[in-house]
């Protein structure tokens, strides 16, 4: 919910955005960049260099490669494997690139030739394991191609009735312990024993209850059963490729179009995820920008491909898209996204697959036959080494890496962050907020903020002990003196002026006193109207920093304009309206008046409010949230009292008046939205007449 | 009461019914009524008389001192030979007859003098060889004339006649096509691009030799079977033509020139006329054609990607051409052999051509640290809870006094200064016309008084914006006074997401000013810029104009190769102003005759798969008639950029920062990241201390020689005996009794 929020927030901004973002990239070969918290994308330095690109036949053992599908590398980053699929065979280079041999795969002496190999697995002492998707079947090889096993389907009664075995990825864990990908197999891995025996699935997903799922089940109870065959089935989408790191854990990626959350997961030994990013959710992988491809009618998002994770947790995907890599933390942090289409080292035609060796990617372009080595640059080291010691919680000395990396990229927000640790773990507050704030992280700011307030507090306690007591004694005497001075409860005459305020206290008395005696003033509501959208200008400027929500540079005061007054001329107008229909006594002049009186306690409480998000940090947010209740309440009231009064309605009555002026600002919104989109199709047209017009 | 209420809602909505239906009737009527796309075809004859040779061998049509030029007027083919070694270039590859496995084909095209491109009715874009288009048919003249000869080819399918004269002159050949001479038979079929000379010199695989393309810094393209081809505009695209999706960056073709080798020559093409409207294009050797070629690309009409029939939520895009062809009279390519048979000699030719063509001269020597300062840039900020843009200072007027007195503290004096971002309103996006202060930045006042107090070795150049605006300004008009598209739309910078590569249509626009105002901008900023010079300005940076230039297909437009001299007299008039002269940076070509400092030299190459490495070419074509630096050295990755500097024997440059850097994510000065003064200071101060006598030594020289020893490791000597060798590598490589630390260097002979 509140990611949705903050997205659509990020979507307003980015709308209403009139700034300047000249994204005037330095040249170089590529565009690196990640997003920050708003989702927008922010150029950093390049973390990758292409150092080295495989291609000539010469490098594979005279042999160019054809239609090759996956590179593996041994776990003691000694030898790297490329599954050849177009050539059967395996090609066994050395760590600095050089041939070492090929292997081709025999069966009972027979040369064994691919149908579509497309997984490969290499385990410490040399024994291949190779998914061949077409062939359905896992060969598993000794080290010289001889195939001394064949990882079979699962027996039919221990899956689905229509289950298909199309193997095309495979991983072995340090027990021997084989875990398989099938291609149309949506409960998670398949799992096998050293022996070849079935274990059972692995790492299954949940389907997520949604609405539409929900609805889905209701009609497949309803349907006939030859009916509910034509729905979609309740699935989670397929697991496409995994990985294993060398603690055993399993990394599984998901198919799909990139969207969402989860895509890549980290699997303990009972199968469930255990890579969250900071707010305890699955991450997000993949490019989180879109766009409409009007041409074929489709979004196109990123399309991950392949995965691979190294031994520091650092988890990198490839997206077949737009042929980037994007490079996560372990906590599912995008540290920056690389790569790219094009004709240039570095850049991709069609890449496959991805691999590790040692801190450099090896990345698989099938197209090409060719295998670029990205290694990182400085940028990346310093990132890299800074996360490593980051989460290992030594924050000061992470520090100074991240403190590198600041030096050329001054508003990464991940060193940013790095850097506020640092200076919270010295005890240095006030500089960890300055960085917390570039680095836009409200929890750990708030935190500091607190220690910052409970410091001051500490040091000044006497002076606000002494103020506390003084407002107190102050506040006696005051209702002392009015408790004298206090006349007839009933003949109280306040005044025009002061009437607001008594409305204020007397919210059940004072409307009804007013409707009578017309005691509302228009330049008074017309002030407190005023009023009422100050305080939602100050609530987007002057409210803290932990607890906004946007950027407070982005303000549109049209829309908060809109939000404030241009709702109440909305509900007045409604309320107007369905009360005419319903016998209401109210005239427009005096619903607004009454409405305007009634919106004075949110104005009052929503400029305290703000005033008080700078003396409490996120923890103690509930008060707030209490406070915020309460004011809302009251004004609820107010409103409820205002609408009964100015109509002279019963309480049901005033009720169901309300709600149809909600209903009334709903059509009539839904009539300006209408109006204005037929508006729109009419400029357009006219302007593509005359631009038709001045080319032809 | 309600009746009159039902009466109105009823009137409204019955009137936004009717509203409505108009609407969807219009609308609908716009779909189906398909406007009348095709033009009344109007046919042109095209006077032509074929004049076939009647010896088929080469004769000599010219010669002079130092070369000869021969052709076959029979069956076009030239060659040219210098006189001094017999070093010859032939327009077909030589041995090409000798090679069974060449198909005809292929055969055809590597023969060819000229190719063409052109747009049939349906835009579609075809290439077509002299030889199958019109010498097969004997559809050609071939004449010779003073110095030379000319080929007219008529190419008769197509409907186009196409002349090509070549000739020799003092340096070498000139290959030139008059464009007042060209013909075109129709209206709707398109000539778009001319390639005179597609294979002179071409390499064939083995001979171990090289193409050089002017990529970056300059790159070599081995004669081997490439991966890729090379096809690059010189000096970027044309911001008028647009582009629809945005592509990675790359690296820009800056100097007009390419070069091949021969088996013991090197040869340079300078594109001498029409560079603004040129590419250099290298095809890489495939086994069916196992030849290397280089050549230039000229375009005479610019292809147009348009959107047209912008509706709602679709777009339709369509192929347009430029209305009027190019209005130059010549597309011309200069071909000089160099006295040194590799890319130091060809670069050397080049620089000779920068002297006696373009009148550049020898520099004193000079080692200051080169600096870019960036003044303020726009931002949004919050006063009283009303957002409002204003300028964030980065360096006021003030800091940059005490950034000069923070560098004398640590013993570097001599600085030279490219203040950029420091006029009203950040500079950037507002024309610099009237001179105007910031006031954020310290005002009028602070100004005055940063020019009266400079040391002298300093040298504070004010960066001027000549072309961009976001707001009318200075009766400058944002409607009126900007460049137009082909549809006659103001021209804007087009910006794109860095992810999905689409245009961003939510950023400000930041619109182009017309070339055609530009001289009367000139005149009016003239005036202003005279106060600030007798208050002590010495010295100005045109970076916009060095760094861009781009056409107006508007009303009474000018195409860029055109404009191309509106920059140039601009240009000029600024550099004439000031006592310090002209800084640029990064600058095209048609820059450089002006320019006293050239900062961020390109130093690097796009690497795309059919180069092989990088060649500081434009390092060695300017050494020694300009200052130069490279790109700030903290912008780059590493100490990168500094080893390039050390190579290439540049000046460093920093790119500094004095407050408020961390602030200018979302502004226009975005992408300086990196410019803390506190990081960064120090160490400039520092490396410029370890190598100003170096810089000292050989700024004024020419590069003689430029070795790689081995992989990622360079020797640079200069004419004074001055020499560096630098180590890219991770490794400390030893080269003779010089041992260079890994990613290090090593400099000696001063």
């Amino acid at each position: 919910m509140k990611k949705s929020r903050k997205r659509l927030l990020s979507l307003l901004t980015a709308l209403l955005l009139v700034g300047s973002c000249l994204g005037v990239a330095a040249e170089g070969t590529s565009h690196s960049y990640v997003y920050d918290s708003w989702d927008q994308a922010m150029s950093v330095s390049a973390p990758y260099e292409a150092t080295d690109y495989l291609v000539d036949a010469a490098v594979f053992g005279g042999t160019p490669l054809n239609q090759p599908t996956d590179v593996f590398v041994t776990g003691d980053q000694q030898l790297l494997y490329i599954l050849d699929e177009g050539n059967d065979r395996i090609v066994v280079l050395s760590a600095e690139g050089t041939f070492q041999r090929e292997i081709r795969l025999q069966k009972d002496g027979q040369p064994l030739a691919f149908e579509a190999a497309q997984g490969l697995f290499v385990t410490a002492d040399g024994v291949l394991y190779v998914a061949d998707k077409d062939a359905r079947t896992v060969y598993v090889a000794s080290p010289d191609g001889t195939v001394i096993g064949e990882i079979g389907a699962p027996p039919a009664d221990k899956v689905e009735d229509n289950f298909e075995y199309t193997p095309v990825s495979v991983v072995v864990d340090t027990a021997g312990i084989i875990y398989v990908i099938s291609s149309s197999a949506y409960n998670g891995a398949l799992q096998y024993d050293e022996h070849y025996q079935y274990l059972g699935y692995y790492g299954a997903e949940k389907v997520t209850v949604t609405v539409e799922v929900l609805i889905r089940e209701l009609w497949k109870t309803l349907l006939s059963e030859e009916a509910a065959s034509g729905l979609k089935r309740n699935l989670p989408t397929s697991i496409i490729r995994l990985d294993i790191d060398s603690d055993n854990f399993v990394y599984t990626l998901k198919g799909g179009d990139g969207t969402g959350t989860g895509q890549v997961r980290r699997l303990n030994t009972l199968g469930g995820n255990i890579l969250y990013d900071v707010n305890g959710e699955p991450g997000m992988f993949g490019d989180r920008d879109t766009y409409y491809d009007n041409t074929n009618n489709v979004t196109v998002t990123s399309s991950l491909v392949d995965l691979v994770a190294d031994d520091h947790g650092f988890v990198t995907v490839l997206d077949h898209t737009y042929n980037r890599l994007l490079q996560y933390d372990g906590n599912a942090n995008l540290l920056y996204a690389f790569g790219g289409s094009g004709t240039r080292y570095g850049n991709f035609k069609s890449p496959v697959a991805v691999e590790t060796l040692g801190d450099r990617l090896l990345v698989l372009d099938q197209e090409r036959g060719s295998v670029t080595v990205l290694s990182p640059t400085l940028f990346a080291q310093n990132v890299r080494n800074a996360t490593v010691l980051y989460d290992e919680g030594l924050y000061v000395e992470a520090g100074a890496y991240w403190r590198e990396a600041l030096k050329t990229d001054a508003y990464y927000e991940l060193a940013n962050i790095g850097v506020g640790a640092a200076y919270e773990a010295e005890g240095d507050y006030a500089s960890a907020m300055h960085y917390y704030e570039i680095g836009n992280d409200k929890a750990r700011y708030s935190a500091c903020f607190a220690e910052v307030r409970d410091l001051w507090i500490r040091e000044h306690f006497a002076l606000i002990l002494g103020a506390v007591v003084l407002v107190l004694l102050a506040t006696v005497v005051l209702v002392n003196l009015s408790e004298r001075r206090r006349k007839n409860e009933y003949n109280v005459q306040v005044s025009k002026w002061r009437y607001p305020l008594y409305c204020l206290a007397h919210p059940f008395k004072a409307y009804y006193e007013m409707k009578v005696e017309k005691k509302g003033s228009m330049l008074l509501a017309g002030i407190s109207v005023l009023l009422f959208f100050f305080a939602g200008i100050v609530k987007e400027q002057f409210t803290a920093f932990h607890f906004m929500d946007g950027v407070k540079e982005n303000l549109n005061v049209l829309l908060v304009l809109g939000s404030t007054v241009g709702l109440l001329a909305l509900f007045v107008l409604c309320n107007w309206a369905v009360s005419t229909l319903a016998d209401g006594e109210g005239k427009l002049k005096e619903i607004f008046i009454f409405s305007a009186y009634a919106l004075i306690p949110y104005s009052i409480c929503s400029l305290a409010l703000t005033g008080l998000t700078h003396f409490f940090a996120l923890e103690e947010a509930a008060f707030m949230g209490v406070m915020w209740v309460v004011a809302y309440g009251w004004t609820a009231i107010h409103l409820f009292m205002a609408t009964r009064e100015v109509h002279q309605y019963s309480g049901l009555k005033a009720l169901l008046l309300l709600g149809g002026t909600v209903l009334g600002i709903y059509l009539l919104l839904l009539l300006i939205t209408i109006g204005y989109s037929l508006f729109a199709q009419l400029l357009t047209f006219i302007t593509t007449l005359y631009s038709e017009f001045r080319l032809r | 009461m309600k009746k009159k209420i039902a009466a109105l809602v009823l009137r409204v909505l019955s009137a936004v019914l009717i509203v409505g239906l108009v609407v969807a009737l219009l609308l609908k009527a716009s779909q189906t009524a398909e406007l009348d796309v095709a033009q009344k075809e109007e046919k042109r004859p095209i006077s032509f008389t074929a004049n076939v040779g009647q010896t088929d061998e080469l004769q000599l049509v010219s010669e002079n001192d130092r070369y000869a030029l021969y052709a076959n007027l029979c069956d076009p083919t030239i060659r040219l030979v210098r006189k001094s070694d017999g070093a010859a270039v032939d327009s077909r590859p030589a041995g090409m007859e000798e090679m069974p496995d060449l198909k005809k084909a292929v055969q055809l095209t590597l023969s060819s003098l000229l190719n063409i491109r052109y747009a049939d009715r349906d835009s579609n874009i075809t290439e077509v060889n002299s030889m199958a288009g019109s010498v097969s048919r004997k559809n050609f003249a071939a004449t010779t004339i003073a110095g030379g000869v000319r080929y007219d080819f008529y190419f008769a399918n197509e409907g186009f006649l196409v002349p090509l004269e070549l000739t020799l002159t003092e340096d070498g050949l000139q290959a030139s096509v008059p464009l007042e001479d060209i013909q075109e038979a129709s209206d709707s079929v398109k000539l778009t691009e001319i390639l005179p000379l597609p294979n002179f010199g071409a390499g064939p695989v083995g001979s171990g030799g090289y193409a050089v393309v002017p990529d970056g810094s300059g790159a070599l393209i081995p004669y081997e079977y490439g991966l890729s081809d090379y096809s690059q505009r010189l000096y970027g695209e044309d911001a008028a033509v647009g582009q629809t999706v945005g592509t990675a960056p790359t690296q820009t073709a800056r100097l007009p020139v390419f070069g091949f080798t021969g088996p013991s020559s090197a040869t340079v093409g300078i594109i001498t006329a029409g560079d603004a409207r040129a590419r250099v294009a290298a095809k890489s050797a495939t086994t069916r054609s196992p030849f290397t070629t280089v050549s230039a690309e000229f375009i005479y009409r610019e292809r147009l990607l348009i959107d047209v029939g912008n509706r709602t939520f679709e777009s339709t895009q369509a192929n347009m051409f430029e209305p009027a062809h190019c209005a130059l009279e010549r597309f011309t390519v200069e071909y000089r052999m160099a006295a040194q048979p590799d890319y130091v000699g060809m670069a050397n030719t080049y620089r000779d051509y920068l002297m006696t063509e373009k009148q550049m001269t020898a520099t004193a020597d000079s080692s200051a640290l080169q600096l870019q300062v960036i003044g303020g840039v726009m931002h949004e900020e919050s006063i009283l809870g009303i957002p409002v843009d204003r300028v964030l200072p980065v360096t006021a007027y003030a800091d940059v006094q005490a950034m000069v007195e923070a560098f004398a503290k640590q013993g570097v004096t001599d600085l030279t200064m490219d203040y950029l971002y420091w006029a009203k309103a950040g500079t950037e996006h507002r024309l610099t016309v009237d001179m105007k202060a910031e006031t954020r930045l310290g005002g009028k006042k602070d100004l005055r008084q940063l020019l009266s107090q400079l040391p002298d070795g300093v040298k504070l150049y004010f960066d001027l914006n000549a072309t961009d605006l976001m707001h009318n300004q200075s009766g400058y008009s944002t409607l009126y006074s900007t460049a137009q598209n082909v549809k006659k739309e103001p021209l804007t910078r087009q910006q794109f997401y860095l992810s999905t590569y689409r245009v961003r249509t939510d950023a400000a626009k930041v619109f182009l000013l017309n070339p055609l105002e530009l001289p009367a901008l000139l005149e009016r900023w003239s005036g202003k810029a005279d106060r600030w010079l007798a208050d002590g300005m010495t010295g100005f940076s045109a970076n916009g104009l060095a760094g861009e230039i781009y056409s107006h297909f508007g009303d009474d437009p000018i195409d860029r190769g055109s404009a191309q001299a509106l920059w140039e007299s601009s240009l000029q008039s600024i550099a004439d102003k000031a006592e310090n002269g002209l800084l640029l940076s990064a600058a095209n070509a048609y820059a450089l005759p002006y320019a006293s400092v050239v900062q961020s030299v390109p130093t690097e190459h796009s690497r795309f798969y059919c180069e092989r490495r990088a060649i500081p070419f434009y390092a060695i074509a300017l050494h020694g008639l300009v200052d130069m630096s490279v790109a700030p050295i903290n912008g780059g990755e590493g100490n990168q950029r500094l080893l390039q500097a050390v190579e290439g024997g540049l000046s460093l440059c920093y790119a500094l920062g004095w407050q408020n850097t961390d602030q200018l994510k979302n502004t226009a000065g975005e992408q300086y990241n990196y410019i803390s003064a506190a990081d960064w200071l120090e160490p400039a101060a520092t490396q410029q201390k370890a190598l100003q006598a170096y810089v000292a030594a050989v700024s004024g020289q020419a590069i003689t020689a430029h070795i790689e020893l081995a992989e990622g490791v360079y020797r640079t000597e200069f004419a004074n005996g001055a020499w560096a060798i630098v180590n890219y590598t991770a490794t400390a490589v030893t080269a003779g009794e010089t041992t260079v630390p890994a990613e290090g260097y090593v400099t000696g002979g001063y």
